[in-house]
């Protein structure tokens, strides 16, 4: 089964985790390099679609991928490139996030101080899947489905 | 040397008089048994030390008298006495736990020898307990100590004292203790803290009376510390028993202790005693400046989140600067003879943020006027750092000036954080902002106020950015107005989330600082919609 019907076989649980919601959101933060892989890799998967507006030309952070689940719900992938100027709009996009994950430890003070405004903790990929890299699209919906699995469960 | 008590068990008069002439030369003690029941006896009287077993008595008794030494005195150290053909018994009783074995008939070095053994074995055994003692002391003392500098460090100075006469009691063996306050102005000593036994002692004392307390109680009464500080003297009323080892130097020791830990704690300032007065006195040191009727500056110093006011740091002496603190981390300096034009170098040395100025005469001649006036104004330079924010006599021009001027990577997401973008950059930022505050705010009324060279060109993109039938968006242009001249200012809020830009064109690029502070934000709004004019 590949990562996408894994993550699909989770509409129940999601829904039951937040029956209100129309998007689950999956924040990956990293450096902007490899956000910029991250990204690329992620629109690889057959299931995920790029999203309807256009990559920032500042590194804001922004969404990368959508992937709908049915029922009205939809999976998004939100990139947070850790760039320590623009730190004052991660609060915002971590506050709508319904789990975080950094893929390396950029800017880990300031990535903590956002995660604690915005009441959420960010997991480290590594722990969520110990052979993750961000260029193997198959490692990349491995990670976003352990992320939402660590999140509803 | 320590003298030994040894018990030898033997039938064999050689035997014994063989030992007892070594013990002799040795000036140790020895008590002889000839049979099972003596010795039982013997060892239960005298306590040996060293039990020497003649493993040769009748019917096994010595290999039975070894099990029952071992398990009645523990204590004592078992040599078995074995001849050559009994070896095997011999390895029997060592099993058992004999620590030695001397072959019969007994040689004189040897019986020597095996003395010297265990006694040396005993004096180590002494010495490691003996340290052990003192390092499980050492490290009470320890423990006591890290808690005093602790609470001194964030406690008040009840806090602090309770401490410190906890740790006072540990140090020096007393079996109570009570730590009295400074003297006050009604010439009494008021108790801060008292512990250990005995101890019914009132509130406050007048010095001769607690003088007298302590010759009543046979307790010591030692005074120390700086008399502007609570830690006034100390009762201390010696233990008669379980430490009446402890002398009294060890008493003096331990308050010399305290006080220096005391003193590295950062709320006992090692400022000069004479240039820092108590929190109480504070007000009447500052009515008599006042009545000099010189000019002079009253600074107040609140905390701010950077960290408490640490009077250590400031140059007090350089400027006849006086200075009381509250156990919160406010701070008051008086700096006598100073004008507000002529800003002494410890007004720089302080810096801007949790600072507020009061001058006397010019803003009244009353001490708790101008304290609550200094203060007020330390409060409100605290509640951010872009305290010009709240000063509506600074226009917006100027107030992107000192943005700027100010911006610094605090390592904190609230700080100010530098940009510098193209204006195509920044049509993307503030409608990537625009739609991640919205989102962020589960779609409630978003707010976005503009003064911008080119705000109907931002606004125009901003709407495109996102749904603006779900939000109520308000966009506007106060570019016009002389006191924005030169300022792009945006400030994108909703109730749950806010962001605020400003900054200055300087030539294609646009140099500006960032923050998601509410309070700034909320600040920086207020100031251009102040700008703009009610109505407008």
């Amino acid at each position: 089964m590949s990562s996408s019907d894994q993550i699909r076989g989770l509409l129940a649980e999601i829904r039951g985790h937040d029956p209100t919601t129309s998007r689950f959101v999956v924040v990956v933060c990293g450096a902007p390099a490899r956000i910029a892989t991250f990204s690329r890799a992620c629109l690889r998967l057959a299931s995920f679609r790029p999203p309807p507006e256009e990559t920032p030309a500042v590194p804001v952070p922004h969404a990368v991928a959508l992937m709908p689940l049915g029922d009205a719900l939809e999976l998004y992938v939100y990139a947070l490139p850790l760039v320590p100027a623009y730190a004052p709009l991660w609060p915002l996009t971590l506050s709508t996030a319904h789990v975080v994950v950094r893929i390396d430890q950029s800017a880990s003070r300031l990535l903590d101080e956002a995660c604690a405004i915005s009441g959420k903790s960010a997991l480290a990929a590594t722990t969520l899947l110990p052979t993750f890299t961000e260029d193997d699209e198959d490692l990349v919906g491995a990670l976003v489905n352990a992320a939402v699995e660590a999140a509803i469960r | 040397m320590n003298e030994l008590r040894a018990l030898l068990v033997t039938a064999q008069p050689e035997v014994e008089r063989v030992f007892s002439a070594v013990l002799e030369s040795t000036n140790d003690t020895l008590f002889v048994a000839q049979e099972m029941s003596a010795a039982v006896l013997a060892a239960g009287a005298e306590q040996p030390a060293l039990v020497f077993i003649d493993l040769t008595l009748p019917a096994a008794t010595g290999l039975a008298l070894v099990h029952h030494v071992l398990a009645t005195h523990p204590k004592a150290s078992i040599v078995a006495l074995a001849t050559q053909q009994g070896l095997v018994t011999a390895a029997e009783a060592i099993s058992l736990g004999a620590t030695g074995l001397l072959l019969l008939p007994p040689d004189g070095d040897a019986v020597l020898r095996a003395i010297g053994e265990v006694r040396a074995r005993r004096n180590a055994e002494e010495s490691i307990a003996r340290l052990t003692l003192e390092r499980g002391a050492l490290f009470d003392q320890a423990e006591a100590m890290t808690r005093a500098v602790s609470v001194a460090r964030g406690g008040n100075d009840r806090e602090i004292a309770e401490a410190l006469v906890a740790l006072f009691v540990l140090a020096s063996g007393a079996r109570g203790a009570a730590f009295f306050g400074a003297e006050s102005s009604t010439g009494t000593r008021q108790r801060l803290a008292a512990f250990g036994s005995g101890y019914e002692l009132r509130d406050t004392y007048p010095d001769a009376e607690l003088g007298q307390v302590a010759s009543a109680r046979s307790a010591q009464l030692h005074v120390f510390g700086p008399v502007s500080r609570p830690l006034g003297c100390a009762l201390i009323e010696r233990a008669t028993a379980t430490a009446s080892d402890r002398t009294a130097s060890a008493v003096a020791f331990a308050a010399a202790l305290l006080m220096i830990s005391a003193r590295a704690a950062a709320s006992i300032p090692p400022a000069p005693e004479s240039q820092v007065v108590p929190e109480e006195q504070f007000a009447r040191v500052l009515e008599r400046t006042i009545e000099d009727g010189k000019p002079g500056l009253l600074v107040a110093m609140v905390p701010t989140p950077n960290g408490r006011v640490d009077l250590a740091k400031l140059p007090l002496k350089d400027e006849g600067a006086l200075c009381g603190q509250r156990p919160d981390g406010s701070a008051w300096i008086v700096l006598p003879g100073r004008a507000p034009s002529d800003v002494p170098p410890l007004l720089l040395s302080i810096g801007t943020r949790g600072v507020g100025v009061a001058a006397f005469p010019s803003d009244g001649q009353r001490a708790a006027k101008l304290l609550s006036l200094a203060e007020a104004r330390a409060r409100e330079a605290a509640r951010s750092p872009f305290y010009d924010l709240t000063n509506p006599g600074v226009s917006v021009g100027a107030l992107a000036q000192a943005l700027l001027r100010s911006a610094s990577l605090e390592s904190r997401v609230s700080s100010l954080f530098p940009l510098e973008l193209s204006m195509t950059s920044l049509e993307s930022l503030l409608a990537h902002t625009a739609r991640i505050t919205q989102r962020a705010s589960r779609a409630t009324p978003l707010s976005i106020t503009v003064a911008s060279a080119d705000a109907d060109h931002l606004a125009k993109a901003t709407n495109a950015a996102f749904d603006a039938e779900r939000s109520k968006v308000r966009v506007s242009n106060v570019a016009s107005l002389p006191e924005c001249e030169g300022v792009e200012a945006i400030v994108v809020s909703s109730p749950l989330a806010s962001w605020a830009l400003v900054g200055r064109w300087d030539k294609e690029r646009l140099r500006a600082v960032h923050t998601c502070d509410p309070s700034t934000c909320a600040a920086l709004a207020a100031r251009i919609l102040a700008a703009i004019g009610p109505g407008k």
